[in-house]
């Protein structure tokens, strides 16, 4: 998948402009957040609930080399063979040499969040193996090679005549077809085709259990059950940080993340995989192979302040719940992560210049941090970013911000910190914003602050400053002023 | 390509995550928070219908492993099922029911009766109209039943075939999903799959239009054989 996240501004233009893509955003978002508000209602309680799964997340990242020991010998000694990659490259290639070693020709892919992020997909296509993707919107923004719209739903949004098309280019069907049920049967049965043949099957992992080597998927098609029952080899990829300690744990946050991802109290399927099956066994894979992935987390995890980013499991309903996300949808976050889900996630892993038009399009409502599952303070890292962004803090490839952004606070700085300066040029400010005033309302300004005011309006200036005004009551008259209307004095 | 995957590379992970500084985390809430409302207050075997059927599952209820084959022989009627692919599993044995749907005349192949993993695969994949299995739990909270997979109970049988048919002892229903894995984690023998199932196959991946059996069942039935203990 190419990554588009410095097109940002510029895909959420067009995205603004798309009224299909409007159409749906005004409903999937809504339906997706009433659905989870009506299935957290079953707990006892709701609140508690959610700090549990917070609790649960966070002390496992806080013993997380353990953790990952732990999970690493159990799985090991039900029969996994776990390798870890220090990075995307590392893991593919390893993937790759999985099929060559097993000659496989084709493999089918299970919904994964980890693989679009490391680009599995392009990395098998380029040594030969084809790919199949076998959720269904995941097959069919891959047969488009668009990104995902929505992390429940990425192809919600194409238009069912669009999909007819290319279902027929791609032979999915024979004829044209608009009724989305006859499409999602005509893809059952093309991809079904392939998993009755399949040698190798490849899935991500939601979590990982320390204290049994389990891995564990949730989904609702059962296309992930068929990647993992149906062929010979089994290639799990995990980052590091999908290990909690306990079973217990898990069945907690699988409570969670199913009523905040779809609202359903429990998926159709969450299945669990502890080695490779038996020899005896029917079916189910005789290898179970365990890539454990870094990935730039070890190094978000060195600091305490993005660690935090790292508890997220993937539900989405921060999605649901950001107007931001709410007005462009999917495409413009670039890649795999959407929503604030991405604007947390794709900075601390592409590097922050890179990505500072996602954490700068925050209105720092705090409506993801409060429906988020496990208790992530999205807009206090977007701020982090952004102060880190401006100091260019190397670790978090930050930029350092441009030099005339940096030119302007340098000159705001002496300026600030010198009266007599900050009196004469916030007098100035006051009267060239005032030139620009129509109904009491400045909408417009100079070029330079386009940007700023091109989505806000400031109300006219008064003609003296609050401390002039102050001044004058408290002493009946104006203090000696310099300017006209007092301008170049009684600044603060 | 050794040394990015090899052990020098789990060192440098595990080592880069033991010198982060450490952080203080927030402890568990007070109370029972890990509770939902439906595991508690009346009785577990309506708790675990009620929860099933709104996730669209077909639940039937037999008196006891007497008439559990002319339930069964009764399903197979009204869903017009040719044929089914069986597990061996101790519920399946238990019941008998291999011998007892076959002297009623139902086409059932066992899974046992297959020795390649491809002829297995067909049959499941293209011979069977259904997958009948036990279940070795149901859980109330979510209506969730819970599958674990092994030499006697193949993973496909519930997958492939449209059809998923499961036979759940009624002394075999718990409250939560705790419960369940708590009396799992006392077997001594482990298996290599558990699986949480909970309605058919879904999607509503096109257009927001849900529908089932977009990659496993379209239907998922199941028979309460007996009365909770």
């Amino acid at each position: 998948m190419r990554i588009t996240t410095d097109k940002y501004r510029e895909t959420a233009r067009k995205e603004m402009a798309d009224a299909y893509t409007q159409q749906f955003l005004k409903l999937l978002p809504a339906r997706l957040a009433e659905r989870r508000n009506i299935a957290f209602a079953d707990f006892k309680d709701p609140a508690g609930a959610r700090e549990e799964a917070a609790a649960i997340r966070a002390r496992s990242l806080e013993n997380l080399a353990g953790l990952l020991e732990s999970f690493e010998e159990k799985a090991a000694a039900a029969g996994a063979r776990v390798y870890w990659a220090a990075d995307a490259h590392a893991a593919n290639a390893r993937i790759a040499e999985i099929a060559r070693e097993n000659r496989v020709s084709f493999v089918t892919k299970g919904k994964s969040m980890i693989t679009e992020e490391t680009g599995l997909n392009d990395a098998l296509e380029k040594a030969g193996i084809t790919v199949w993707e076998t959720d269904l919107g995941e097959f069919i923004t891959q047969l488009l090679q668009v990104p995902p719209f929505h992390i429940v739903g990425p192809a919600i949004n194409i238009p069912v005549e669009r999909i007819s098309r290319l279902f027929e280019e791609k032979g999915v069907t024979n004829s044209p077809e608009t009724d989305p049920v006859r499409l999602g049967m005509a893809a059952r049965r093309f991809l079904r085709n392939r998993f009755r043949h399949l040698e190798m099957g490849i899935t991500g992992v939601n979590m990982a259990v320390a204290e049994t080597g389990t891995l564990i998927n949730v989904e609702n098609e059962g296309n992930i059950r068929l990647c993992k029952s149906s062929p010979r080899i089994q290639v799990a990829v995990m980052s590091i940080e999908k290990v909690v300690p306990s079973m217990e744990e898990a069945l907690h946050l699988i409570r969670l993340l199913c009523r905040s991802c779809t609202g359903q109290g429990i998926s159709a399927y969450v299945s669990m995989d502890t080695g490779p099956a038996g020899q005896e066994e029917i079916d189910g894979p005789e290898q179970l192979h365990v890539i454990v992935l870094d990935n730039g987390r070890s190094r978000i995890y060195a600091d305490p302040q993005t660690r935090d980013a790292l508890r997220c499991i993937r539900c989405g309903a921060c999605l649901n719940a950001c107007p931001i996300y709410g007005k462009i949808g999917g495409y413009p976050y670039g890649w795999a992560y959407s929503g604030p889900m991405g604007q947390v996630l794709s900075p601390l892993l592409l590097g922050l210049e890179r990505t500072r038009d996602l954490f700068e399009a925050c209105t720092l409502c705090k409506r993801c941090k409060s429906v988020c599952p496990v208790g992530i303070d999205h807009p206090r890292l977007m701020l982090y970013y952004r102060a880190q962004n401006a100091a260019g803090e190397p670790l978090l490839g930050g930029g350092g911000g441009s030099a005339a952004e940096n030119a302007l606070y340098a000159a705001y700085a002496h300026v600030a910190r010198h009266p007599h300066m900050w009196r004469l040029s916030t007098g100035g400010l006051r009267h060239v914003l005032n030139h620009y005033a129509a109904g009491g309302k400045i909408s417009r300004g100079p070029h330079v602050l386009d940007g700023w005011l091109g989505s806000r309006d400031l109300p006219e200036m008064p003609r003296e400053s609050f401390h002039r005004q102050w001044r004058r009551l408290r002493h009946g008259s104006a203090p000696k002023g310099k300017g006209k209307n007092g301008e170049g004095d009684g600044e603060d | 390509m050794e040394k990015a995957m090899g052990k020098t590379n789990r060192e440098r992970i595990l080592r880069a995550l033991r010198m982060a500084p450490a952080k203080t985390v927030p402890g568990s809430p007070e109370g029972r928070v890990r509770e939902v409302t439906a595991a508690d207050g009346g009785g577990l075997a309506d708790m675990f219908c009620g929860k099933l059927a709104e996730q669209t599952g077909l639940i039937y209820r037999s008196r006891g492993s007497g008439d559990a084959v002319s339930c069964l022989c009764g399903i197979f009627r009204e869903h017009r099922i040719d044929s089914a692919v069986t597990s061996c599993d101790p519920v399946i044995e238990e019941l008998d029911l291999v011998e007892r749907g076959r002297r009623e005349g139902l086409c059932l192949f066992v899974q046992n009766s297959f020795s390649e993993r491809d002829a297995f695969r067909e049959a499941v994949f293209d011979k069977a109209d259904a997958g009948i299995t036990g279940a070795d739990f149901g859980v109330a909270e979510t209506g969730t039943l819970v599958l674990s997979f092994g030499k006697d109970h193949a993973r496909l049988i519930s997958l492939a075939p449209n059809i998923h048919i499961v036979f759940l002892s009624a002394d075999r229903l718990v409250a939560t999903y705790e419960d369940a894995f708590s009396l799992i984690s006392k077997r001594d023998v482990s298996c290599s799959q558990t699986v949480l199932i909970t309605g058919p196959s879904m999607t509503a991946d096109i257009q927001g239009r849900p529908f089932k059996g977009m990659h496993g069942p379209q239907k998922l039935i199941t028979i309460l054989v007996g009365q909770p203990g």
